[in-house]
């Protein structure tokens, strides 16, 4: 009420200015956080696809020896280029209905990605180390 | 006059920040769409490789064509019998040149008129192609090639970045695999590994890929088992 017009005038372009900054820069802020975060969606893509090749080899490993030993714990990282993936394996006897000759297996994947933790988790089921079904017994 | 050339130094400044923001913003957005395609293809070709092989075919051919195998393979090559409707077919998986693209060395204008100096060319350069060859089982027996099947699988492969290796148990009494680049056995393998050097367009970078894949017919035995010749 006290100030004349022309002093409102003039400090009107300076608080224009100034808006305009602030509302331009929040708005610059929104689309680099977004393309950050769509970066990091593109880098958990290509490691999520190594971490599924991994577990698969782990468990095509297991495979192959036919059998597992029950009640095994093992971390392992991988070599070469894969060293921030950790594995982690782990047999347990099968509950139901042939819990002599079945183990669960169950296979982890970890990694690390910038300050988030991430993992892949499967489970599958394997004959226990010398165990014949009685088909394969009375075969002998 | 002031007034005019503060808006437009302030619009001039918001006009760049903006336009470098969205250009960032569209090659950001080429470049993931280039590493999601380079991994696209990779995860395509490895899961149709996987597949082909938990499903190749025994044959023996010790009775009429001593030599030959069901599964033979070398470190860059595999070959192999497959089942089809059409009956039995021999696949093969190799390198290849990646003839689409041509590399030419050009050095630039030296002289008044605008002349490009050719100074080399070839086909190829830096990547090679997944190629997978079929043909039938009578025509590989024959030795026909004018019937096969080519087609490319993959073209983002580092020259020379395909290896497959082979297993064989260690020892007799040994459960560790011992892998081999050659293959050349009377029986089929139990398992293939296959690694691949994959390269992106945009930034020539390298990932490695390893795939073991298991195949439920085949056999681990130790390598000291009688190789064909």
């Amino acid at each position: 009420m006290f100030l004349n017009s022309t002093n409102n005038e003039q400090g009107s372009i300076l608080l224009e200015a100034l808006l305009s900054t602030v509302i331009l820069s929040v708005s610059i802020t929104i689309i680099i956080q977004s393309m950050i975060s769509s970066l990091r969606a593109a880098k958990y893509t290509a490691d999520y696809t190594v971490a599924l090749i991994l577990a698969d080899n782990e468990i095509n490993g297991l495979r192959v020896k036919r059998t597992s030993v029950c009640g095994v714990r093992e971390e392992s990282s991988f070599n070469k280029l894969d060293k921030k993936f950790i594995c982690l394996l782990q047999t347990r006897q099968f509950d139901e209905p042939y819990k002599n000759g079945i183990e669960q297996v169950d296979l982890g994947i970890w990694w690390e990605n910038g300050p988030k933790r991430n993992k892949i988790l499967f489970s599958s089921y394997l004959l226990k180390t010398g165990h014949k079904f009685k088909a394969d017994e009375n075969l002998q | 006059m002031i007034e005019v050339l503060l808006g437009l130094s302030i619009f001039s400044i918001i006009s760049l920040t903006a336009y470098s923001v969205f250009s960032a913003g569209i090659r950001l957005n080429i470049s993931i769409e280039k590493q999601a395609r380079v991994l696209r293809e990779s995860r395509g070709m490895l899961e149709l490789m996987q597949g082909e092989f938990e499903n190749m075919l025994f044959y023996d051919y010790s009775g009429s064509y001593k030599g030959k195998t069901a599964l033979s393979g070398t470190g860059s090559s595999i070959s192999f019998i497959k089942g089809s409707p059409l009956g039995l077919k021999v696949v093969r998986y190799y390198l290849g040149p990646d003839e689409s693209m041509v590399h030419q060395g050009l050095k630039g204008p030296t002289a008044s008129k605008n002349v490009s100096v050719l100074l080399e060319s070839a086909k190829g350069g830096y990547r090679d192609c997944l190629i997978r060859e079929e043909r039938g089982f009578i025509d590989d027996l024959a030795g026909n090639s004018s019937q096969n099947e080519v087609e490319i699988i993959a073209k983002n492969i580092k020259k020379n970045g395909l290896r497959f290796f082979y297993g064989y148990l260690k020892g007799r009494l040994s459960d560790e695999i011992k892998w081999e680049t050659t293959w050349k056995n009377d029986y089929i393998a139990s398992m293939i590994r296959v690694e691949v050097d994959l390269i992106s367009d945009h930034d020539k970078k390298t990932v490695t890929l390893t795939k073991d894949i298991f195949i439920p017919t085949g056999y681990l035995r130790p390598i000291e088992t009688k190789q064909i010749n």
